[in-house]
């Protein structure tokens, strides 16, 4: 059971983890806080020079995910408007990655209990898919499209608003 | 993560896809996904009287877009897991602001036994201060919602507490910090609050939306007070669907 202290966030101790790769990282208690699995791993005395093991995420991904935690770690009380803004541009350039990757951060993020990458993993990969056509989408996620030429048909002509795409409305009616 | 990538998606993307294929179709159809997509939309933020409470991973900020005027609320304690089931409104008693919000204690094995902290804007010497009595039952991941008349409602959460009463919604008064429980209409057949039912707020009346998926139709009910303090159910509407 991990005792009180005085107050959070203030420890400089610096957490090793180890990716299921082999991997060693290094970030501040801070930053690790901000993984639930991380932060209870250390509340209850399981962070130790060995590192923590983390069994399903791998090098590169796990770089990604000290980056941003010792980044957010770093910005956490406090902010003023300038410095929240720079923190959003700092994400949208952290997550544009290529798909690999962003399915891995989904995937680690979610295994970490980093709820902030994983809302900016889920909001990536929604904007990536969702100016795209059902084709599309069937060809990304390997999808069969498992409708007869009948009901696809129905569902477009019920929807046709929907299905135009390519240039903005003109007018709303 | 399906379901949450989906429920950030726009309404057009979204009627868009349900051509994708039948599976697609069926999601983006069920009541549980509407719900999840109508939660996303507001789900970062609440908002009361211009006020907004907006939380991130680890903080919750009270914003005054008016003023542009921001405060971040306290933290929470080392002994607390954070669990963002927070809220905001003006007590009409004293006329200030509160945040309410729930936690985990850290040190209960398993993680199920929840409490409640209360923030007073405004005061001198602000902080968090724990309700009299921690809730009978833990609640969902869920904004609370505000009924007019200073009460909160939560959905307690049946997974980590069996025994809470089937159906139940957990309530917070305001003004004493008192907490009870409404059961939903007694004609809802409900093992649980499921997928066919949605709990939601209608010009500040609780009101629950039940999808009757055999007979085609939806049921409305809103929870009013009585005198004597009496929480009554009605049932405000049903919408039969046309059936071809």
């Amino acid at each position: 059971m991990a005792a009180a202290t005085d107050d959070a966030g203030d420890s400089n101790e610096m957490i090793r983890v180890v990716s299921s790769d082999g991997e060693h990282f290094e970030m501040p208690e801070a930053a690790a806080n901000l993984s639930l699995v991380l932060r209870h791993m250390i509340e209850d005395d399981c962070a130790d020079a060995a590192g923590i093991p983390l069994a399903v995420v791998a090098a590169k991904p796990l770089a990604k995910i000290v980056d941003y935690c010792t980044k957010h770690a770093a910005k956490s009380s406090g902010l003023t408007i300038e410095e929240a803004e720079e923190l959003k541009r700092f994400d949208a350039e952290f997550i544009e990655v290529d798909t690999d990757m962003l399915y891995d951060l989904l995937v680690a993020a979610d295994f970490m209990g980093v709820e902030g990458l994983s809302k900016l993993a889920v909001q990536r990969t929604a904007d990536l898919i969702k100016g795209k056509t059902p084709e599309q989408n069937r060809e990304t996620f390997g999808i069969v499209n498992d409708f007869t030429p009948e009901e696809e048909e129905e569902i477009c002509k019920e929807n046709e608003w929907a299905f135009q795409i390519t240039k903005p409305p003109s007018r709303l009616c | 993560m399906v379901v949450e990538i989906m429920a950030r998606l726009p309404v057009k993307s979204l009627v868009r896809f349900k051509s994708v294929c039948t599976g697609w179709r069926a999601m983006i159809g069920e009541p549980s996904f509407i719900h999840a997509h109508l939660r996303c939309s507001a789900s970062s933020a609440t908002h009361c009287d211009g006020l907004v409470l907006a939380s991130t991973a680890s903080k919750l900020y009270l914003l005054n877009p008016a003023t542009r005027d921001a405060i971040t609320l306290p933290a929470y304690g080392r002994s607390l897991v954070i669990n963002y089931a927070a809220g905001l409104r003006l007590d009409t008693v004293t006329g200030k602001y509160k945040v309410v919000r729930s936690f985990y204690y850290r040190s209960m094995y398993p993680i199920s036994r929840m409490g409640m902290e209360v923030f007073t804007v405004g005061e001198a010497d602000a902080r968090w201060r724990k309700t009299i009595t921690d809730p009978p039952y833990p609640v969902r991941w869920m904004t609370a919602l505000f009924v007019h008349g200073g009460h909160l409602f939560w959905c307690i959460d049946r997974r980590l507490c069996p025994d809470a009463p089937r159906g139940g919604l957990l309530r917070l008064s305001l003004q004493d910090e008192a907490f009870g429980v409404t059961i939903l209409p007694n004609s809802l057949d409900v093992p649980a609050l499921d997928d066919n039912v949605l709990v939601d707020v209608l010009h500040g009346e609780l009101c629950v939306v039940h999808a009757v998926s055999d007979t085609a139709a939806v049921t409305i009910w809103t929870l009013s007070i009585a005198g004597g303090g009496v929480w009554r159910w009605e049932r405000r509407y049903c919408i039969r669907r046309a059936v071809s």
